[in-house]
């Protein structure tokens, strides 16, 4: 029998059977994992993250709002613990540079050495359709803001509302619809050289 | 600007929520009537789809392992990590309060005895002299021969008080054992400055006034010193030559 989730909630604070809980956190483990590897970066990191929000959520069970769903509460659980890797991970980087005008200039080459890579290839179009798009689009993703690579990670990947995502980000609704915005338009822009050609194909059909 | 471009600033940043559905139903009424007269946001509506597609398009990687099945070992390994650092906190924090409370006990006792006797002397010169038991009690008062102001009755109320504040000074010494400057003389009433006499416990008025500072079978004879032993006063103890003990009241 498939209980859903709240009942499989009732039943771990019952019995605190371990497993109750490893069952229900399962059931979102290649969800959070995807997302986890889509902030982060690697799969070892995005693993990482995956346990220390599987620990969150059993340190946390009994704050689980009432009328918000367990899946909102996870990506929420997950969301934040990214956040703090990925800062944790800032601050390493610049603890192990000795100059800081390195970290900037490397940061314009890696950029630079983007549009280099793209203005190299003859073709970037035919690179993303023989199946480089992914890697591609993960790197420019990389490029965004942690807060709006999230919320595009969130919505277009993970096919969150923009109100579950508003609750597992903490804002409303209007701050998750700017974000989404600002963050196709940034999106779009890295991504541009790539899709030349192709983009006036596109037709409206209301 | 014409209104074309004006309609065209307005609209573009509705059309990421337009193509997500999530907008509201007047504005999506708005937003058509605007695309299908505009080619310029149809074309930017065209590439925010080929963003959604190119995300969409991105596989989704699961774990390598079920590590759900590790939950167990990591509250395990959560709970040692979080143990340790409390145990050490609460053994340093003992430690650093130990220290702290011997620091404080030798400050206090380095400078508060000799603050507190210099204090004492200088608030109450009264000082009481212990000689051998089975003395009669006379009282002396240098301060009272100068300065007393109150009555013989005050006075004996004054020394009967419980708390031991027994000024003004009194000297209780047998006369033939005091020392020729703690010799005792009349206590004399406030009223008149008689000069001091000779003690004669005979007389009927010193043996009057003498009664109401004498304490039969009390074992202290108390004599005030009344700052002429500057040394006792500073020290507040002091012994003389006859083993007058003298120790300061508080």
């Amino acid at each position: 029998m498939n209980l859903s989730d709240e009942a499989l909630l009732e039943n771990f604070h019952t019995t605190k059977d371990l497993q109750v809980l490893a069952s229900l956190v399962s059931r979102y483990q290649n969800r959070v994992h995807n997302m986890a590897l889509r902030m982060v970066g690697s799969k070892e990191e995005a693993e990482e993250v995956v346990q220390e929000t599987y620990l969150r959520v059993a340190e946390n069970l009994g704050n689980v709002r009432r009328q918000s769903a367990f899946s909102t509460w996870i990506f929420r659980i997950c969301q934040n613990v990214c956040m703090d890797w990925l800062r944790a991970k800032r601050r390493r980087q610049e603890m192990l540079s000795f100059n800081p005008v390195s970290v900037v200039a490397e940061s314009d080459a890696s950029t630079d050495s983007l549009s280099q890579y793209a203005d190299a290839r003859p073709n970037p179009e035919q690179e993303l359709q023989q199946g480089e798009q992914a890697e591609l689009v993960q790197k420019c993703l990389d490029q965004l803001p942690d807060s709006q690579k999230m919320v595009l990670i969130l919505h277009d990947i993970e096919g969150l509302s923009y109100n579950q995502i508003a609750e597992v980000i903490d804002a409303n609704v209007g701050t998750v619809r700017s974000r989404i915005h600002y963050a196709r338009a940034r999106l779009r822009e890295l991504l541009s050289p790539y899709y030349a050609g192709t983009t006036r194909t596109a037709k409206f059909h209301p | 600007m014409n209104t074309s471009e004006a309609n065209c600033k307005k609209i573009e940043p509705l059309l990421d929520a337009f193509v997500d559905s999530e907008l509201e139903p007047p504005l999506v009424k708005e937003v058509e009537s605007h695309l299908s007269s505009c080619s310029a946001c149809q074309d930017k509506l065209a590439s925010i789809q080929k963003v959604i597609a190119s995300l969409k398009a991105l596989p989704k990687i699961g774990p390598t392992r079920d590590l759900s099945q590790d939950l167990e070992k990591l509250i395990a390994a959560k709970k040692k990590k979080k143990v340790l650092p409390l145990k050490r906190i609460f053994v340093l924090s003992a430690c650093a309060a130990l220290v702290l409370l011997m620091i404080l006990a030798i400050f206090l006792q380095t400078n508060n005895a000799p603050e507190t006797a210099l204090n004492k002397n200088q608030a109450k010169p009264n000082v009481i002299a212990v000689i051998p038991s089975g003395k009669n009690i006379i009282a002396e008062s240098q301060t009272a021969q100068s300065n007393l102001q109150t009555t013989e009755e005050d006075q004996s109320q004054k020394e009967l008080n419980p708390r031991g504040n027994l000024s003004p000074t009194i000297a209780q010494k047998s006369p033939n054992q005091l020392p020729p400057k703690l010799k005792p003389t009349n206590i004399e009433s406030p009223s008149d400055n008689k000069p001091p006499e000779t003690p004669n416990t005979n007389d009927s008025n010193s043996s009057k006034v003498n009664s109401k500072f004498a304490l039969q079978d009390e074992e202290l004879e108390i004599a005030t010193l009344n700052e002429r032993d500057n040394t006792a006063n500073q020290i507040g103890i002091a012994t003389d030559e006859d083993g007058l003990y003298a120790i300061k009241l508080q």
